[in-house]
C-alpha cells in the first residue's frame, strides 16, 4: 500500500478542512492568506508523510499552527509588526470580531476559538496547539476577559 | 445562556478557505527546513535576559555540578561525565580522535556526526542532540550564556560534588553567581564567587535553548541544554552534552550525585502523567547496561528505582549513569524507551536528563581497580522497610532503626500533639551519645487550624534542611496533608550526623507519602469529590460541576442553585457570589456563605456551603456536614 494512501486527505479536507482552516483563521487574527498558506502546508507534509502520521487531524492542527506562527514571525520580525491587513467581510459581524481578535495574543486566540467556538475541552486544546493545559487555562482566561471587554459580557438573550 | 461575546465569536463561521488551499496541498510542502536558523539579535538578546534570570533563580534552587579536567583524579567516582554523544572519558577520547581525523570509532556511536564531522562545535553537537535525541527536524538554538564554574570547596582535589554542597554539616556557602564586567549578554562569562575566596579549577560550559522550528513561538517546544569539553578547554576539544532541562520536569537529582543501587528517584512533573516517561540507564559498558523504569506512578510524580547489579554483570563499584524523563508527541513511530541510548524516531515535546554515579555495594560487583577514586562516605549494605503509621503516611527506613510512639508536651495554646519518632537508636537507652531521630507530629486537641491544601509530595530533604535549629541540634519543618497540618522535625544528639545517617534520613523524609485517593473516598471530615485535572468542567479558573462551584484558593464548595429565580449566581467577583433575582433584588454572599447584612428578605440566608481543599494527589477534598 502506498504511503499516501494510507489516510484519505481528501475526505479529511472535506470534513476537516474548514475547521482546521477557520482555527488557524483565528490564531493568526484573520489573515487569509496565512490561514490559507498554514492549512495548505500542514496538509501537504501530512500526505508526504503518509502512514507516518498515525492521527491525521490532530496532526494538521499543530503543524498549521506552527507553520502558521513562523509566518507571523517572520512577517513582524520583516515589517516590525503584523500588518494589519483588511478585514474579510463575507460575514455580518465578522470585521468586529477580528478587530477584537487582534487584540489578543495568537496563543489566546487559538485557545478561546478551540474551546469557546469549537466546544473543545481544556485537554484537547491543549493537544491540538501543543501548549500544557496549564497554558491553555492561562490564555482562555487572558482571552476571556479581554473579549468580554471588547465584545461585552452582557447576555445577547 | 451565553455571554455576548461568545456568541459573537460564531461570526468566524462565515468565514471559509480559498478555494484552491487543498489543490495546493497536492502540489507538496512548501516551506524548506532550515537546519540551523538563527534568531535576531533582539530575540536573542531578549531570551538571553530572560534566561539570565531564571539561571540566577536556577541557581539557586537547583545544583550546580562542580566541573573538573581531564587531568584530575580519572576515576567514574570522581570525574563529572556528560550523557550524549559519549558517556566516558574513553569514549570522550575516542571522539576525539575521530574529531582530529580520526576514523569513526567502533566502540562508541558517534554514526550521527558521520556526514558532519563537527564535535569541535558546541552549537553542531547540540543540534545534532535535538535532531537525534529529541526528534527534532528543524532545531532553533539560542545561547544562553557561556564562562565558567569554579569549584567552591576551593581544595587541591576538588569535590565535584553538588553545588551548593549538600548536607547541614556544611549549609549552603554565601556563594553568588557572577558575570564578569563588560561581558553581558548572550556570551557573558559566569562564575561561582565566594565570600571566603575560594576557588576551584575553571571549566567551560555553554548553554543553548533549543526550541523545535524557528518561530521560538509558544507553541514549539523547546529544552535547555549544558555543553562542555569533558577533555580539555578551547578550541580543538570535543563538546559534549552535559545535562538536558526541561522548565517542567524536576529530576530530584543534580548531576554527578551519587546514587545507590535500590534507591528511589523522585521526578516530578508538570505533564500529562499518562504522556511522561522516565528511567535511569545505568552502566556505558557492555558487560554492565542496566536500564530501570518509572516504577511508581503518581499524578506528577513518577519514582525510579536504581537498578542493582545482577549476578554475573561486570559492573564496576561506581558505574556512570544518567536520571532521564521525556514526554513523547504521538506522531509516528513511537518514542525509543531511552531516546539518549537510542535516538528517537518521533519528536518529543520534553526531556531532562542529568548524569549521575551509581554505586554498588562491594560485594555485588567485580572487583575493579579503584585507585584514585576519593571515597566520600564507608557504604554499608543497608536492608529498608516500611513503616505505616495510623495518621495515614507511610515512610521507607532501614531496618534497624526504631519506631515508638512520641507525645509532646502541651503547648501554651492549649494544643497537643502526638507523633511517632524513627530513630537510629533505640529508645530504651535514653541518653545516647549520639545519634539522629526523625518526628512527624500532628495536633490532636487545641484550637483547630484551618484547613489548607496539601503540599506536594515528596517533600524535599532540603527544604527541610533550609531552616536548621539555631543550636545546630536539628531542623523543623510543617507540612499539610489530607486535610491536617503536620509537623517534622530532626534531632542530632552528639556527632549523629554521619553521611550514612544524613543518607538515611533523606530518604526517609522524601519517602513520606500518603495513600491515592478516590472518587468518593472518606478520609476523617474530608470526602474526594473530583480530580481537579479534568478539566472539561473549568470555566473562569474555577470549577463548575453540576451542582455546585469551587474555585481555586476560596476553599469552599457552594450550591449553584441561587435562592431566587434570577440568571443565576456571578461568581466572577472576588468578594464571593453576587446574584441578581427576577424581581430585582440583589444579594451577595461571602465565600463562607455568609449574606451581606445588606441582603434583602429573602437573600438573608448563609448558604450551605462546605470547606473544600485540595489533596497531594490533585483531589478536591469537601468537608460534608
Amino acid at each position: 500500500v502506498d504511503d499516501a494512501d494510507a489516510h484519505d486527505y481528501g475526505l479529511i479536507w472535506r470534513e476537516s478542512g474548514a475547521t482546521i482552516w477557520r482555527a488557524v483563521y483565528a490564531y493568526a487574527g484573520g489573515r487569509r492568506d496565512v490561514a490559507d498558506d498554514a492549512v495548505a502546508e500542514a496538509f501537504a507534509r501530512a500526505m508526504a508523510r503518509g502512514a507516518e502520521v498515525r492521527e491525521p487531524v490532530p496532526y494538521l492542527f499543530r503543524v498549521a499552527f506552527r507553520v502558521a506562527s513562523a509566518e507571523l514571525a517572520r512577517r513582524s520580525k520583516e515589517d516590525g509588526e503584523v500588518p494589519d491587513i483588511a478585514v474579510d467581510v463575507s460575514s455580518n459581524g465578522l470585521p468586529d470580531v477580528i478587530h477584537a481578535l487582534r487584540e489578543l495574543t495568537p496563543a489566546q486566540r487559538a485557545s478561546v476559538y478551540l474551546h469557546y467556538r469549537m466546544d473543545l475541552p481544556v485537554r484537547e486544546v491543549a493537544r491540538l496547539t501543543g501548549m500544557s493545559t496549564a497554558s491553555v487555562k492561562v490564555h482562555l482566561m487572558r482571552g476571556r476577559r479581554r473579549l468580554r471587554d471588547l465584545l461585552g459580557a452582557e447576555d445577547d438573550a | 445562556m451565553t455571554e455576548r461575546w461568545r456568541k459573537r465569536l460564531e461570526h468566524l463561521d462565515g468565514a471559509s478557505p480559498s478555494d484552491d488551499v487543498f489543490r495546493r496541498a497536492n502540489q507538496g510542502p512548501q516551506v524548506p527546513d532550515d537546519p540551523v536558523p538563527q534568531p535576531s539579535t533582539s530575540t536573542r538578546v531578549v531570551t538571553a535576559i530572560a534566561a539570565l534570570a531564571i539561571f540566577a533563580l536556577a541557581i539557586s534552587v537547583f545544583a550546580i555540578p562542580a566541573l573538573r579536567l581531564r587531568e584530575q583524579v580519572r576515576g567514574t567516582g570522581d570525574v563529572l561525565l556528560p550523557v550524549w554523544p559519549v558517556r566516558t572519558l574513553d569514549g570522550a577520547e575516542q571522539a576525539q580522535a575521530y574529531a582530529d581525523g580520526g576514523e569513526l570509532p567502533t566502540d562508541v556511536d558517534l554514526s550521527m556526526f558521520k556526514w558532519s564531522p563537527n564535535l569541535f562545535r558546541a552549537d553542531a553537537v547540540a543540534h545534532t542532540f535535538a535532531l537525534h535525541v529529541l526528534g527534532w527536524r528543524d532545531p532553533t538554538l539560542v545561547p544562553l550564556d557561556s564562562g565558567t564554574y569554579v569549584d567552591p570547596s576551593g581544595s587541591s582535589t576538588p569535590s565535584t560534588g553538588p553545588y551548593p554542597p549538600p548536607g547541614p554539616t556544611q549549609g549552603p556557602p554565601a556563594c553568588t553567581p557572577v558575570t564578569y564586567p563588560g561581558s553581558a549578554g548572550p556570551s557573558a562569562s559566569m562564575s561561582i564567587e565566594c565570600p571566603d575566596g575560594t576557588t576551584g579549577p575553571p571549566s567551560p560550559f555553554r548553554r543553548f535553548t533549543i526550541y523545535d522550528g524557528n518561530s521560538l513561538s509558544y507553541f514549539e517546544p523547546s529544552v535547555t541544554v549544558t555543553m562542555y569539553q569533558p577533555l580539555g578547554t578551547g578550541e580543538g576539544n570535543v563538546w559534549t552534552v552535559l545535562d538536558v532541562r526541561d522548565e517542567r520536569i524536576d529530576l530530584g537529582v543534580v548531576a554527578n550525585e551519587r546514587l545507590r543501587a535500590g534507591q528511589r528517584v523522585a521526578i516530578r512533573h508538570s505533564w500529562d502523567p499518562d504522556t511522561l516517561r522516565a528511567g535511569i540507564h545505568v552502566g556505558a559498558s557492555e558487560g554492565c547496561d542496566l536500564e530501570a523504569n518509572i516504577d511508581a506512578l503518581e499524578m506528577h510524580t513518577v519514582e525510579v528505582t536504581v537498578p542493582t547489579a545482577p549476578l554475573g554483570s561486570t559492573c564496576e563499584r561506581y558505574e556512570p549513569a544518567y536520571v532521564y524523563a521525556y514526554v513523547a508527541g504521538d506522531e509516528p513511530g513511537g518514542a525509543s524507551a531511552d531516546p539518549i541510548a537510542d535516538g528517537s524516531s518521533q519528536r518529543l515535546l520534553a526531556m531532562a536528563a542529568v548524569p549521575v554515579v551509581v554505586r554498588f555495594p562491594s560485594d555485588a560487583v567485580a572487583p575493579s581497580d579503584e585507585e584514585g577514586i576519593v571515597e566520600p562516605e564507608a557504604p554499608s549494605q543497608v536492608q529498608w522497610t516500611t513503616y505505616s503509621d495510623e495518621a495515614g503516611w507511610t515512610v521507607d527506613l532501614p531496618d534497624d532503626w526504631y519506631v515508638h510512639l512520641s507525645a509532646g508536651p502541651p503547648q501554651d495554646d492549649g494544643t497537643t500533639t502526638t507523633g511517632t519518632t524513627i530513630s537510629s537508636n533505640d529508645p530504651s537507652h535514653p541518653s545516647p551519645e549520639s545519634g539522629v531521630s526523625l518526628t512527624v507530629t500532628r495536633p490532636e486537641r487545641g484550637p483547630t487550624e484551618a484547613p489548607r491544601d496539601s503540599d506536594p509530595f515528596p517533600l524535599r530533604w532540603e527544604a527541610l534542611a533550609r531552616d536548621p535549629n539555631r543550636d545546630g541540634s536539628g531542623w523543623a519543618m510543617g507540612f499539610a496533608a489530607d486535610g491536617a497540618g503536620y509537623g517534622l522535625t530532626v534531632d542530632v544528639v552528639g556527632d549523629g550526623l554521619t553521611p550514612d545517617a544524613e543518607t538515611s534520613l533523606r530518604r526517609i523524609v522524601e519517602s513520606l507519602r500518603f495513600d491515592p485517593w478516590t472518587v468518593g473516598e472518606t478520609r476523617g471530615r474530608w470526602t474526594a469529590y473530583l480530580p481537579l485535572d479534568d478539566a472539561s468542567v473549568e470555566r473562569d479558573g474555577s470549577l463548575e460541576y453540576e451542582s455546585t462551584y469551587w474555585r481555586e484558593g476560596i476553599g469552599y464548595l457552594i450550591p449553584m442553585d441561587p435562592p431566587c429565580a434570577g440568571a443565576g449566581w456571578d461568581f466572577s467577583g472576588s468578594s464571593g457570589p453576587h446574584v441578581v433575582c427576577e424581581d430585582g433584588r440583589e444579594g451577595r454572599w461571602r465565600w463562607d456563605g455568609v449574606p451581606n447584612p445588606a441582603n434583602l428578605e429573602g437573600l438573608t440566608t448563609p448558604l450551605d456551603v462546605s470547606p473544600a481543599i485540595v489533596s497531594w494527589d490533585r483531589f478536591l477534598l469537601v468537608a460534608r456536614g
